[in-house]
């Protein structure tokens, strides 16, 4: 299992900073998206990511289920180069977004699926987002879990679970990444 | 019958326009509701979503909650949600399994298949003939192939007839599994729009949009592919065809235009290199090739009129909700046998364009929104009438170029038809 925490030779505060700082990532994230900055979104995966929605809050891993996101790093460019490329007509209007990210904590039962990726550590946490789009308010809710690793002296996202509350009910307009 | 509700009032010069007010009308949609929803086949299950005995799912027919049940004969029943006691609903899950139905208000138990077999403290009264307080059943069911129809019109034509055309390109879909059968194993996903139910039944057959409306799909594919021209199999030039095929059901033929295009789109999916790999020691290079491109599409967009619709390697069902709102089911179906890999690659095809956040059907749902909105403009009219001049052979089975609006028409026409029953 490489989710979790490597063990370093160091003292516990220094591993406990290592691991705020990686922690730390999954703000700037949601910020970024917020603020609609995709190439620099997408700049914090790493070349061998993963990004999943599952339908099925219990799916217990991508490949062999239908989800509403499933991307490899390439798609993932392609889903940026939809959104910063013109006409992508479900996002013009664009959708303008916040997120409240919750308590982040290191993911205790990361379940049955690994991510092709290495990780350092991975981390979950509860999340509410408010989308307006063409005076309408939706409101999503769910539980996003990272999994982490630092690539160069920075924290990056070797894979991104979001599981959508509802996601099995009539769904509208999930264009924005989640 | 009012004018609100003749179809007459609502076309103009065979379906060449049609009013704004078809899409916007609450007293013309519970019209449709009871002269088409009501008269003809609606399609509302497939057979591998309830393999075993005691299997079930809950979904609707024309507004109805009802349940569709495999029966311990192993024969498929749909049976009304509803005790005939005093209301309650029988059976609460979107899937499951029981052997009965039993109400938790009073007790009331049921065979899946209806019969009333059990009334609690029965000493109460004084007598009560079960026989005739069994769930309403849905007169007529016809399994073709594995895809269940129902009507609730005892004097409904047989399922095949009503198939008509249809019947020569739900087998192609159902044969593309070469002999194994097809499964709906990985559930259903619902996407919702704010418009007519007639706006999804005319866009499944429409090869005029995918070109404008999928404009920015067909550019990241195309980047992607290295090929500036990815849309082009749907374009102007191309040797595409529309196709009615008799009783409103029509299909878009891209068989002989599209080329490799849809196995190269294929192997953009993620984890395609190790799939592909692990495929060259499991098929046959032929197979292979040919499974790869039909986990995509398989060149044909079919409709079967009023609430069926099969695009790419999934079922969709039209679920009207009101005049203004709709709801749409899709089912994307495996092969049970092919290697994983080939299932693994139909799953993320359908993904790509058909996902709440996929990269094709938010498009259209945006179209749909855009022209709900148009619609509460002062123009009339809605014009269907392109390629008119150019279609060849007799009504039921005509053809025209791809990006004619002969399916629309196609469709309106035989709307038209049996809104028009009623009238004598
Ligand atoms: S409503 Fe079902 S038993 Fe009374
Ligand atoms: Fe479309």
């Amino acid at each position: 299992m490489n989710t979790a925490p490597v063990v370093v030779e160091a003292t516990e505060a220094r591993t406990e900073a290592r691991t705020e700082a990686l922690a730390d990532v999954v703000h700037r994230e949601g910020e970024l998206l917020d603020d609609r900055r995709y190439d620099e979104w997408a700049e914090l995966f790493t070349d061998d990511c993963r990004y999943w929605a599952p339908y099925d809050w219990y799916a217990p891993e991508p490949r062999g289920a239908m989800n509403i996101i499933y991307d490899d790093k390439a798609r993932l460019l392609d889903r940026v180069s939809r959104l910063t490329g013109g006409d992508f007509h479900s996002q013009d209007p664009a959708s303008h977004t916040t997120r409240l990210i919750g308590v982040v904590r290191p993911l205790a039962d990361p379940g049955s699926w690994t991510p092709p990726g290495v990780s350092e550590a991975a981390f979950t946490a509860s999340f509410r987002l408010t989308e307006l789009r063409r005076e309408v308010l939706t409101e999503y809710s769910g539980r996003v879990s990272w999994w982490l690793r630092t690539e160069s002296g920075s924290p990056r996202i070797v894979a991104k679970k979001v599981q959508l509350l509802g996601a099995n009910r009539p769904l509208a307009n999930l264009t924005f990444p989640l | 019958m009012s004018t609100a509700t003749d179809p007459d009032h609502y076309l103009d010069q065979g379906a060449a326009r049609v009013r704004k007010s078809a899409y916007l009308s609450p007293e013309l949609y519970s019209a449709e509701m009871e002269r088409i929803f009501d008269k003809t086949w609606l399609y509302v299950a497939h057979a591998s979503e309830i393999p075993n005995p005691g299997d079930y799912k809950t979904t609707t027919m024309a507004g109805r909650p009802v349940v569709v049940s495999r029966t311990r004969e192993g024969t498929i029943a749909i049976v009304q949600n509803r005790c005939r006691h005093r209301g309650a609903s029988v059976c609460q899950a979107p899937t499951g399994n029981a052997r009965f139905f039993r109400c938790e208000y009073h007790g009331w138990t049921y065979k899946n298949s209806g019969e009333l077999v059990g009334v609690t403290f029965p000493d109460g009264y004084e007598k009560i003939d079960k026989s005739t307080l069994g769930l309403l059943t849905i007169p007529r069911i016809e399994v073709y192939r594995d895809f269940v129809f129902a009507s609730f019109n005892s004097e409904v034509q047989p399922l095949e007839d009503h198939l008509a055309g249809a019947k020569e390109f739900l087998d192609l879909f159902i044969d593309s599994g070469g002999g194994r059968p097809l499964v709906a194993a990985h559930g259903t996903q619902q996407l919702t729009y704010p418009g007519n139910w007639k706006l999804q039944l005319e866009n499944g057959c429409d090869g005029y949009h995918p070109n404008f409306a999928h404009r920015s799909f067909f550019r990241v594919v195309g980047s992607r592919l290295h090929d500036d021209s990815s849309g082009s199999y749907l374009g102007g030039r191309s040797t595409a065809k529309a196709r009615s095929l008799g009783n409103g059901h029509a299909i878009l033929d891209q068989r002989q235009s599209v080329g490799d295009h849809y196995e190269k789109r294929a192997l953009l999916a993620p984890d395609s290199e190790q799939i592909v790999e692990q495929l060259a020691e499991e098929v046959s290079d032929d197979e292979r090739t040919r499974l790869i491109a039909e986990s995509v599409h398989l060149g044909f967009n079919l409709t079967i009129f009023p609430n069926l619709q099969l695009i790419g390697v999934h079922i969709r069902e039209i679920v009207p909700k009101s005049a203004t709102e709709t709801v749409v089911k899709y089912t994307p179906m495996t092969i049970d046998g092919v290697p994983s890999g080939i299932n693994e690659l139909r799953l993320r095809s359908h993904e790509l364009f058909y996902s709440a956040a996929g990269f094709g059907v938010p498009d259209d749902s945006e179209m749909f929104r855009r022209v709900s909105s148009g619609l509460d403009t002062d123009e009339e009219w809605l014009l269907l009438y392109r390629g008119a001049h150019r279609v060849e052979g007799d009504e039921n089975a005509a053809e025209s170029h791809v990006t004619d609006e002969l399916p629309q028409r196609a469709e309106w026409l035989h709307w038209a038809s049996l809104m028009q029953e009623e009238k004598a």
